[in-house]
């Protein structure tokens, strides 16, 4: 699965070469950039978020400051490094916003896209209200999705950069900031945390 | 190791990221430790959930979505958009509406201010008379008691008592009236023969109403002592011949008017001459504007007032300036 993941990444001698075509003018190469790496960033924004519609929303939004400031990047860091810390603090921000806190306990799991076929549409409450009935996977994804989501955002975030997206430590610690040692007792309290939620599940 | 720091180590234990030898004595801690391993079993089916969920794919018309939002102006670039293109017309638009709102703002400024003059303004005598009793602390409080039917009487906008408001000196003129012309040929003669036109009965009243017990009042006083009279001016003062050109009673009706102005608690500031001999003096004082009321009263009964004197609406102000003329009727 991580393997699938960073071989969807693509590279990022592409990526280079996408983003100097855009910044000479190339408006489609940035369409390119999008395509390449929107569902690896939707997948990241939904796990750090737990709600379609807003990790949509998200990341059109971390697209659309990456498009802002494109023109500017220095080939400084990695590209996909950029856009993650982009998407990161696109998220980190919708999480403290009033507005997200007051939905959090409705945990929406749709999908809006024609395809559906991989992310059925699922609403839940809480726990109680899982439907038993529901497919093995679905029932997996709603529950932890849910305990991910109990989780504080920094542990969240790191866990899912590298469990969910595959990176390594120092690519965590270059997208979230902190440092190396910060990265490690954050994922191993998270992995441990997430392990006593799902005692019964896992 | 105990169970606990071990516990913290199985997350970096499982990524294989330790180092040879904290990851040797984490093995051998296992070897022995059936909680450790129980838990590191499923920690990494923990791990394994996480890395083996299908990831949750962006809807399919992501990018059509993103180049509509893209293309979308932002809701102040909307606003900004509605308010100004085009520039041409609806800067300029803007520009006209906003001189006009802004003279339209002074205009009304200028109304009201016009307006509310006249309602501070003094009233008429009769209108002062009957509101003497009740002090009158904002001239918008001011009603006038009327009868049912009885017709509001027409009012006269009267003068502006800005003096109160900037600290003018009220203006007083009291008419005099002289029953001979003034003679300085026979100086002796002219205490005899000048007689102005004040009462002897009003003087009285005045005595009577200053009411100050163990003080002295000079209008009870004998006509025959007029020399003290004007003494009381020389000792205040500038002593000048003009006076005896005007006669000892007005001598007598000026030290009155200091001697009021020293009994409401006032302070006589000065006593101006005029240039021209002959002419009679004004004096400059200062008096509390709670006794205003009073002054003016007992004033009007030692001379009379050549105009009905002001009323004092704004009683705000500690002390108030007076400058009493005195005006000679032929």
């Amino acid at each position: 699965m991580r393997e699938k993941i960073k071989k969807s990444g693509g590279s990022s001698k592409e990526d280079a070469t996408l983003i100097r075509a855009f910044q000479a003018g190339n408006r489609s190469a940035f369409d390119q950039l999008v395509v390449k790496h929107k569902d690896k960033l939707f997948n990241l924004c939904f796990w750090v978020l737990g709600d379609y519609h807003e990790a949509n929303d998200s990341a059109q939004e971390t697209f659309i400051k990456v498009f802002r400031s494109l023109k500017g990047f220095r080939f400084e860091s990695a590209f996909s490094t950029w856009l993650h810390r982009i998407a990161i603090n696109t998220c980190k921000n919708r999480l403290k916003s009033l507005e997200y806190r007051k939905r959090k306990k409705m945990v929406s799991l749709e999908n809006s896209g024609p395809a559906g076929e991989t992310n059925p549409s699922l609403e839940i409450q809480d726990e109680a209200q899982s439907p038993l009935s529901r497919l093995e996977s679905k029932e997996k994804l709603t529950l932890i999705s849910e305990a991910m989501n109990s989780l504080p955002s920094e542990q969240k975030t790191v866990m899912t950069l590298r469990d969910i997206e595959g990176l390594s430590y120092e690519e965590i610690a270059r997208i979230t900031g902190f440092n190396l040692g910060t990265v490690k007792s954050r994922l191993s309290r998270a992995r441990l945390d997430l392990r006593r939620k799902l005692r019964s599940v896992i | 190791m105990e169970c606990a720091g071990m516990k913290e180590l199985l997350s970096e234990y499982i990524d294989g990221t330790l180092d040879a030898r904290t990851r040797a004595t984490v093995d051998e801690h296992l070897l022995n430790c059936r909680d450790c391993k129980e838990e590191l079993a499923s920690l990494r089916a923990v791990v394994r959930a996480l890395e083996s969920m299908e990831p949750v794919k962006a809807p399919e018309d992501f990018l059509e979505q993103l180049h509509d939002r893209m293309a979308s102006p932002s809701l102040f670039a909307k606003i900004i958009r509605k308010l100004f293109v085009p520039m041409r017309i609806k800067v300029p638009l803007e520009f006209a509406s906003a001189v006009a709102m802004a003279v339209l703002v002074f205009a009304l400024v200028n109304v009201q201010q016009k307006e509310r003059r006249p309602s501070e303004a003094l009233f008429s005598a009769e209108q002062s008379k009957t509101r003497k009793d009740a002090p009158v602390e904002n001239a918008a409080d001011i009603k006038i008691e009327r009868k049912k039917g009885e017709t509001p009487p027409a009012y006269k906008p009267a003068p502006v008592p800005e003096r109160a408001r900037e600290r003018k000196p009220i203006e007083l003129a009291l008419l005099i009236e002289k029953r001979r012309p003034l003679a300085r040929s026979a100086p002796g003669a002219a205490l005899e023969t000048e007689r102005f036109e004040v009462k002897e009965e009003d003087r009285a009243r005045a005595a009577g109403m200053r009411a100050i017990p163990g003080k002295k009042t000079e209008a009870s006083e004998p006509m025959e002592e007029e020399a003290g009279a004007r003494r009381a001016i020389k000792d205040e003062g500038t002593p000048r011949d003009d006076v005896d050109l005007l006669g000892g009673q007005f001598n007598e009706t000026l030290s009155e008017v200091k001697n009021l102005i020293e009994d409401i608690d006032g302070k006589v500031m000065s006593t101006d001459y005029d240039a021209e001999p002959g002419r009679p003096p004004t004096i400059h004082a200062e008096i509390p504007a709670k006794n205003y009321d009073a002054f003016i009263n007992r004033l009007s009964v030692l001379a009379a007032p050549q105009t009905q004197p002001p009323t004092l609406l704004e009683k705000s102000d500690e002390t108030i300036e007076i400058l009493i003329r005195f005006i000679i009727a032929e």
